[in-house]
């Protein structure tokens, strides 16, 4: 298991990410701390990440009271569900993105919302990928991107909006105006396709 | 990888994705405790996924951590100590204006 979603960076982003490595390093070390009940460890995680998981929130909900709402619920959720999170195997700070997207995509549909397409549409309409992709698949962090980019564009971006709207599989299909079956035909491909190129370690088993 | 593994596989993705109905979350979740091979399969998932986040921007916010743990931990622990410590505080404000006032008696009688 590829517990480094952090490695393969460049000399240039050397510095920032020692940074980067530093902080989740701490992360760790308090995730450690609330897995044992430290209320102290709690109250340092929530100040230091605090921002990205608001950011994840507002990502997926775009409307501040929701997501000012649903920040509470992810640290409760981090607290009551933080047997789940195994420091041998993950970093935290990938566990507490997990919760945080969870509990926004619970927010939207409890609300019955569909997500906000406009934000990707641009996206969609091209085969050049858009911000949101570009940032994923320029991004040092990993084999995923380079997978990822192996995809045939369109399934590229059903995953991609799938990961980053928190998209049901029905939001996606109606956006593709394609059957259910078939979107899910789409993604899942996709996912057999990415697993068995990060574990060939990008060397071109992704693509078609 | 076996087909069954294959199926499992891709159902933990689509939980990490959050692409599954809460039932099946739940269901994963409880998985998730007791099976060690599934931890394996959805930490695979969760680290190598986690580069998909740098789609999201930090951003402040006006969250306050004393509502959190409110919500979380109740005040009731720690209500009792609070009015104790502003009643004994009270009580010695109350104890030095009375001795103070005495002493200004007995100065002017």
């Amino acid at each position: 298991v590829d517990r480094d979603c952090g490695e393969n960076m460049d000399n240039s982003t050397q510095k920032s990410s020692n940074i980067d490595e530093a902080r989740r390093q701490e992360i760790d070390l308090l995730m450690i701390g609330v897995k044992k009940g430290s209320r102290r460890a709690f109250l340092n995680l929530f100040h230091l990440t605090s921002s990205k998981t608001y950011g994840i929130l507002f990502g997926i909900l775009r409307n501040r009271s929701e997501a000012d709402e649903a920040h509470q619920d992810v640290y409760l959720r981090i607290w009551t569900k933080s047997h789940l999170f195994d420091p041998d195997r993950a970093h935290a700070d990938c566990w507490i993105s997990h919760v945080a997207r969870h509990a926004a995509i619970d927010r939207l549909r409890s609300l019955g919302r569909r997500p906000c397409w406009e934000e990707y549409s641009a996206e969609l309409e091209s085969d050049a990928p858009g911000p949101e992709q570009t940032a994923i698949l320029h991004s040092d962090l990993g084999v995923m991107a380079r997978c990822l980019a192996q995809l045939d564009p369109t399934y590229r971006e059903a995953v991609t909006l799938a990961y980053v709207t928190g998209a049901s599989y029905e939001d996606l299909a109606a956006k593709f105006q394609v059957p259910m079956n078939t979107l899910k035909s789409w993604l899942r491909r996709s996912l057999r396709r990415l697993r068995v190129c990060v574990q060939g370690v990008g060397e071109g088993h992704a693509g078609d | 990888m076996q087909a069954t593994d294959v199926s499992t596989d891709v159902q933990v993705a689509e939980y990490v994705f959050g692409l599954l109905s809460p039932e099946q979350n739940a269901s994963i979740e409880r998985r998730l405790r007791n099976e060690p091979e599934l931890r394996e399969i959805y930490n695979f998932w969760l680290g190598n996924l986690d580069v998909m986040n740098a789609a999201y921007l930090p951003l402040a916010n006006s969250t306050q951590y004393s509502d959190i743990s409110r919500r979380i931990f109740g005040v009731e622990a720690r209500r009792p100590v609070n009015v104790w410590l502003k009643a004994g505080l009270a009580l010695a404000v109350l104890v030095v204006l009375v001795v103070k006032f005495r002493i200004l008696l007995a100065l002017l009688g």
